[in-house]
């Protein structure tokens, strides 16, 4: 089991987003002509003692690179999203929903939103991918 | 340029709607519609009961987080729809029809307001 968040941990996402038909099917249009990677700050708190950085570049429903990053400032990400390890945590669960997180506030999301509309399936097949594989957590 | 005027701080729903409804603003093929409305929509998310207002004033347009009091219009949908009918796969009739839009109000008004948010 990976702890997330880590390389590890990366790794079994990436595998498990590749793997996912869903992910395939609907996110056949995804950064088709536009770029569509993310970057997750994962701020700390409930059991992470410090600001981590997670870099995702999907492209036509593959995940093309899953890592950790130790410098943001040389990315400059399509979409970028910010939240405390204790709200990623249920998402990562699967217990909570990611786009309702993003709609609550909990998470604050930047980019072209309008992208994200046009593929929500694709959104929520990758948000489905992430709790497909068993990770352990930090503070638990 | 025209651009939406927020009123205080905006939720989640408003934060992701914000970039879309500007987008809009400044296609004028959906600006000569958009400015011609006068009225309000309070629009809410289904799953996380999260509400925005749309203020329409010929040409002004305000977004505000929450709820008014007797808006010209108001709808109720989850998420997925609102992608749905966003990027034009969904007639909000039909979606009304199906019961994936709850709506209240005047229901032409509401027709014209939601453009706002549609981004194909």
């Amino acid at each position: 089991m990976a702890l997330y968040p880590s390389q590890e941990w990366c790794d079994a996402w990436k595998n498990a987003m590749n793997n996912d038909p869903a992910c395939a099917e609907t996110g056949k249009n995804w950064s088709f002509d536009y770029p569509g990677d993310f970057l997750f700050e994962i701020v700390p708190g409930s059991g992470l003692d410090k600001t981590h950085y997670l870099y995702a570049d999907i492209k036509g429903g593959k995940c093309l690179e899953l890592k950790m990053i130790d410098d943001p400032r040389n990315i400059q990400p399509a979409f970028y999203v910010v939240g405390t390890y204790g709200d990623f945590k249920p998402v990562v669960k699967g217990e909570k929903d990611f786009i309702e997180g993003v709609v609550r506030g909990i998470f604050k999301l930047r980019g072209d939103t309008s992208k994200i509309m046009r593929n929500a399936k694709f959104i929520r097949a990758v948000s489905a991918s992430i709790s497909s594989f068993r990770s352990e957590y930090l503070g638990e | 340029m025209q651009t939406i005027r927020v009123i205080g701080e905006l939720n989640g729903l408003g934060s992701f709607l914000l970039p879309i409804m500007e987008n809009n603003l400044n296609n004028p093929e959906r600006w000569k519609g958009l400015k011609q409305i006068k009225g309000s929509l309070v629009a809410t998310e289904r799953d996380s009961s999260v509400s925005i207002t749309i203020f329409f004033d010929n040409g002004n347009i305000q977004l505000q987080s929450g709820t008014i009091d007797k808006p010209s219009a108001s709808l109720t949908s989850d998420f997925d729809t609102v992608a749905a009918y966003s990027c034009g796969e969904l007639n909000p009739i039909v979606g009304v029809l199906k019961g994936k839009i709850s709506v209240r109000g005047n229901l032409l008004k509401l027709l014209k307001m939601v453009k706002l948010v549609r981004s194909d």
